[in-house]
């Protein structure tokens, strides 16, 4: 089994592949290359990339790159089903809270963050981007910043595993906690993946045995900084423009594709209790596992057939 | 004081006799060692060949996201 390491998203990243020594490499190489580029087009901290360019463009058509076109439809997609909870166009509330460097930048630097004078939140809905497929164009709201971070995260992740996929015979990959897993480690029939306690990073707070498909956890204590004497954190709630005020320190959704798992773990962070229901019964495909403030695992949406190994 | 010379003489020929007697009769009912038997020690488990320094440096491994032994990789999800 190779396992390659290095960081990029601003997250640790991690290839596990099995199979023939040298096609692994190959594999490990392309799929690197693919996440380092993707990277570059996604990022909102680079005021070349392709979604600088396309926030720049609001109140235009602009013609996007497949990759970008296809992440802003997923992005549509899973605003309507979680009902608007999943809402990327929280650019402006994430700067008006202090987060406008990336989490490498804000870490490294001794300065908190300061709000921008921007507005919180955007007055146009996300519901009214439009969207030409016969020539791959994006048109935003002119008042409209968006943010692809944790979609384009998961759709990285999936496309970077099924690229690695073609040189292995099974393999892994995890961006911060994000991950796809396809095949099986020989011998296995599930990959063992620990769910980190967020009150304590080092521990885990149990062990999943998963098969193939996608884990994405959203936890308010990963990117967090404070601003002045108030502790902020980067999951924002779009009906309120500020960071969202949750009975849950981290949820994790598993799920059979990477971008539903992202979207789906931010929006059960958010929803109320309510909306926690109406989601689990509107998406009964997936399993969603959440950590209280006092540490404890629990399902908000239905029991969890046999995941556990340990606690 | 020849008298003490000779008590002192058979007392320390008698502590010496008795002390090694003690010892003999000990070492009679100790347990013995088992005999050396090339099929009793079972085989050692076959590792993984150990990355060289300049590999784990390299790639800069991280527990934060994983763990891995010569049994299997445990993936870690901790947030974003």
């Amino acid at each position: 089994m190779q396992i390659e390491y290095f960081r990029a998203m601003n997250s640790d990243i991690v290839l596990v592949a099995e199979g023939e020594a040298l096609q692994v490499k190959s594999g490990v190489v392309a799929a690197q290359n693919f996440i380092e580029a993707s990277e570059k087009r996604f990022t909102r901290f680079s005021e070349h990339s392709e979604l600088s360019r396309l926030n720049r463009s609001a109140g235009a058509w602009f013609t996007a790159s497949p990759d970008l076109f296809e992440v802003v439809q997923e992005t549509v997609f899973y605003f309507q089903q979680t009902n608007g909870l999943f809402d990327p166009s929280i650019l402006p509330s994430l700067h008006h809270a202090g987060y406008i460097h990336s989490m490498d930048e804000i870490r490294r630097s001794s300065s908190m963050p300061q709000p921008d004078r921007h507005p919180s939140v955007s007055a146009s809905s996300f519901a009214s981007v439009e969207l030409n497929a016969t020539n791959s164009s994006v048109r935003l709201p002119a008042d409209m910043q968006i943010n692809l971070g944790g979609i384009a995260k998961g759709w990285i992740v999936e496309r970077a595993a099924r690229l690695l996929s073609q040189y292995a015979s099974a393999c892994a990959v995890n961006a911060g906690g994000d991950m796809f897993l396809i095949g099986y480690p020989e011998g296995r029939d599930s990959w063992e993946v620990g769910l980190e306690d967020p009150r304590n990073p080092q521990v885990d707070i149990t062990l999943l045995l998963l098969q193939e498909g996608a884990i994405a956890t959203s936890s308010v204590v990963k990117r967090a900084w404070k601003q002045g004497d108030i502790s902020r954190h980067h999951l924002i709630d779009p009906r309120t423009g500020e960071p969202a005020n949750t009975s849950w320190l981290s949820v994790t959704v598993l799920a059979p594709h990477a971008v539903t798992a992202e979207a789906f773990a931010k929006a059960f962070l958010i929803a109320d209790e309510d909306e926690t229901q109406r989601l689990g019964e509107q998406n009964p495909a997936l399993t969603v596992l959440a950590v209280d403030r006092g540490g404890n695992l629990t399902n908000p949406v239905k029991p969890v057939e046999s995941l556990y190994v340990s606690h | 004081m020849k008298i003490w010379k000779n008590i002192i003489r058979i007392w320390f020929t008698l502590a010496s006799l008795s002390s090694f007697l003690v010892g003999w009769v000990v070492l009679v009912h100790a347990p013995k060692p088992n005999q050396f038997d090339p099929a009793s020690v079972p085989s050692m488990p076959r590792l993984d060949p150990v990355p060289s320094l300049d590999q784990v440096m390299l790639s800069g491994q991280s527990q934060s996201i994983f763990r891995a032994n010569q049994r299997s990789v445990v993936l870690r999800s901790g947030g974003s």
